[in-house]
């Protein structure tokens, strides 16, 4: 068996596509990072502005110095400074009203970090103007972590045109994010931000279409090659060399995985550093109610992405099964994959939008899976979405492998 | 050994490729021919089980070839009209591939592997892509994983196909050699690959076994059929639009004519003994309809 699984691997990897596939990916990767080091930029004291990689070496160095607990005295200090800056008339341009320049720069932008977090949880839902923070005084500080907590209970219960959540969505919800650990630390977070909120989904997008184009030819490269008349004539062509191909499919899969992983890894935190990785990821995503830190949601997503994308090549083998060619396995495979990103969310139908929410081109969106607010119904208990994608993936998984053995041991030769 | 068609169907939808085919094989060499579209190959892929049959079915001792699974194919080799490889694959992983496939273990793997590239001539570019290989060469590799798990039962299709004449000469003492205690099946539309050869040859037309037999019989059957005669060449074009001419030679401003037919086509005409290309061509020849035989010369039945 291990032979054979050595062989189809061979028969996967050793192709020109899949080395362009792998070539490109990694490209692709590469470029979106640059593109999101040159979206970065910083205002100095002096109100030079910074972009790239010298903008995020001076916000880093800048942030890193405010590292620590956000306890309710911080944030005190933190609207005490605000509130001075902002309540100083000779702040003012007094052309336009507004602050001036070199005053924001010096004062409140080594701090919007902090600031923006705060006109968060204080703002009305949906409006995020860090002026907001002139109404927040410094005693309701001390109920930061209240506050957000209850903003959570408010986004619970708001009107959906698609259906309220159910009670026992909202007790679910509310109990987790009782959970999550109070105070924050916070650190710089800016590498973790554009990996997950920048990176991550197009990049497991590529790498999950890169792989589409790798394992299509699994059962497929038989039929277009035409071995498969020698193969399902020998001995072990039916039973064994499913399993092998599979095997095989599977562990070409991770490997390209993982080498896609280490490649959007390195082309992000190497620039960006890696400091924050232990700050809640409420950090991030305010409302969110799982108690994880950074790093975990990061690995979390890197572990489901891991099960959607083999759930995609389960998928993927079946069609290069029963598809006459790779090519049509490995359009149709990207397709589907690929379109549902371009579907807008329904405004009526909440079951087209959970269903949404578990197609790859979504569920690999892991900033937005541990942010949203959906919860899949199981009998008296209620699955969020982190849990329910890894569950209806593995569900495609096994639907989709004896499909596929059947599908290429029943193939007729004509 | 017994191989047993048991009235063999395969339709695709309006077209039967083979039509209740029945026969009983024992060991030796057997050689399937037919025009183009005769059914041959829809044979034989229903006989390597990557066909089923519309109805009927193939029994080996006795028992249904279907249900014996991966025991019939231990005991099967095939080398396919088109013989598919994997162009990024040396010779030799091809083979260590097909034997692993066929469940060859261990050390035996390797000997049996150099064994054959020894066999086959492909010892010397062993490592080379068979991208780079021949025709002739990609053939021989064919018929190296076809007999590498010692089949009982050898199913060749066309397998001289792409072969120099050396090569093929080279094919058929190897088949011969092959040919003790198992029934190799050979298909062709090549008369001479089968002739000196196959133990039996049968003969398809539109998916029906129309005969069958050693050849020697066979060309016996044949006897007083066919004929040669001189004629000028002017006259030549003649005798083709009336008569099946199994060959055509100049000389000079003669022509030497080989015609089979079961009327003598001229006075001038000579009686030769028949060769089994001679019948093939006889029953091969659009021009000529199959009924004319079963109704006069019903010894063809």
């Amino acid at each position: 068996m291990k032979t054979l699984i050595g062989y189809e691997k061979k028969k996967l990897l050793r192709r020109k596509s899949a080395m362009i596939a792998c070539l490109l990916m990694v490209l692709c990767i590469f470029a979106a990072s640059l593109v999101v080091i040159s979206d970065q930029s910083w205002f100095q004291e002096d109100c030079t502005e910074l972009s790239g990689i010298r903008a995020i070496r001076a916000e880093r160095a800048v942030t890193q110095t405010q590292a620590g607990l956000l306890t309710p005295e911080r944030l005190k200090s933190t609207l005490r400074r605000f509130h001075m800056v902002y309540g100083e008339p000779s702040n003012y341009n007094s052309e336009t009203g507004s602050l001036q320049e070199e005053v924001y720069c010096r004062e409140i932008s080594p701090y919007r970090r902090i600031l923006t977090l705060l006109a968060r949880v204080y703002a009305p839902s949906g409006f995020y103007d860090i002026k907001v923070l002139n109404d927040v005084t410094e005693e309701m500080a001390d109920s930061f972590y209240e506050i957000r907590h209850a903003n959570v209970r408010t986004l619970l219960n708001i009107e959906l045109t698609t259906g309220n959540f159910t009670q026992a969505e909202k007790d679910t919800a509310l109990k987790l994010d009782q959970q999550v650990s109070r105070p924050f630390y916070y650190n710089y977070t800016g590498g973790w931000k554009a990996l997950l909120t920048r990176t991550f989904s197009l990049s497991f997008l590529l790498i999950t279409l890169a792989l589409c184009v790798i394992i299509s030819p699994v059962f497929g490269y038989e039929y277009q090659t035409g071995t498969d008349a020698v193969v399902l004539s020998a001995k072990r062509g039916r039973g064994e060399i499913v399993r092998a191909k599979i095997t095989a499919g599977f562990l070409a899969a991770s490997e390209v995985y993982a080498l896609g992983v280490c490649a959007m890894l390195l082309c992000v935190l190497v620039p960006f550093g890696a400091e924050g990785w232990n700050c809640e990821f409420q950090l991030l995503s305010e409302t969110s109610f799982y108690s994880l830190k950074i790093w975990q949601v990061a690995l979390l997503g890197i572990l489901i992405n891991y099960i959607v994308m083999l759930s995609v090549m389960a998928f993927t083998m079946l069609l290069s099964a029963v598809c006459k060619t790779p090519f049509a396995a490995v359009i149709a495979s990207m397709l589907c994959t690929a379109v549902p990103l371009f579907f807008p969310a329904s405004n009526t139908s909440s079951l087209l939008n959970h269903i949404l929410a578990l197609l790859p081109a979504q569920a690999m969106d892991t900033y937005t899976v541990f942010s949203a607010y959906m919860f899949f119904p199981a009998g008296k208990t209620v699955i969020t979405l982190p849990y329910m994608i890894p569950i209806a993936a593995s569900v495609l998984i096994m639907a989709a492998l004896p499909l596929a053995h059947r599908g290429f041991c029943k193939h007729q030769v004509v | 050994m017994e191989l047993t068609f048991d009235r063999l169907t395969k339709q695709f939808q309006n077209k039967i490729a083979v039509d209740r085919f029945s026969y009983t094989m024992e060991n030796g060499v057997y050689g399937l021919l037919g025009a183009n579209g005769a059914g041959k190959t829809t044979l034989m892929r229903m006989l390597c089980t990557i066909l089923k049959p519309t109805s009927g079915e193939i029994l080996y001792h006795g028992a249904n070839i279907d249900g014996m699974g991966a025991d019939y194919r231990d005991i099967l080799g095939y080398l396919p009209q088109n013989f598919g490889y994997y162009p990024d694959f040396s010779a030799r992983d091809f083979i260590l591939y097909m034997a692993s496939l066929k469940g060859i273990q261990g050390k035996a793997t390797k000997r049996r592997t150099e064994e054959l590239l020894q066999m086959t001539g492909l010892s010397d570019v062993a490592n080379q892509k068979i991208r780079t290989f021949s025709g002739g060469m990609k053939q021989r590799l064919g018929i190296a994983q076809a007999i590498l798990n010692d089949p009982k039962i050898l199913v060749l299709d066309e397998p001289t196909a792409g072969l120099d004449p050396r090569e093929r000469i080279r094919f058929r003492n190897l088949i011969s050699d092959l040919s003790q205690d198992r029934i190799v099946i050979l298909s062709t539309h090549i008369v001479s690959d089968v002739e000196y050869i196959a133990d039996q040859i049968l003969m398809m037309k539109k998916g029906r076994l129309l005969l069958d037999g050693s050849p020697a019989s066979l060309t016996a059957n044949a006897a007083g059929l066919v004929w040669t005669l001189n004629v000028p060449d002017g006259e030549a074009r003649s005798y083709e639009n009336n008569y099946c001419i199994c060959n055509l030679r100049h000389i000079g401003n003669m022509a030497e004519l080989r015609i089979v037919s079961k009327e003598k086509p001229a006075p001038a005409a000579q009686n030769v003994p028949a060769n089994l290309e001679d019948l093939f061509l006889y029953h091969f020849a659009d021009e000529l309809s199959p009924k004319d035989i079963h109704s006069e010369g019903g010894e063809w039945e």
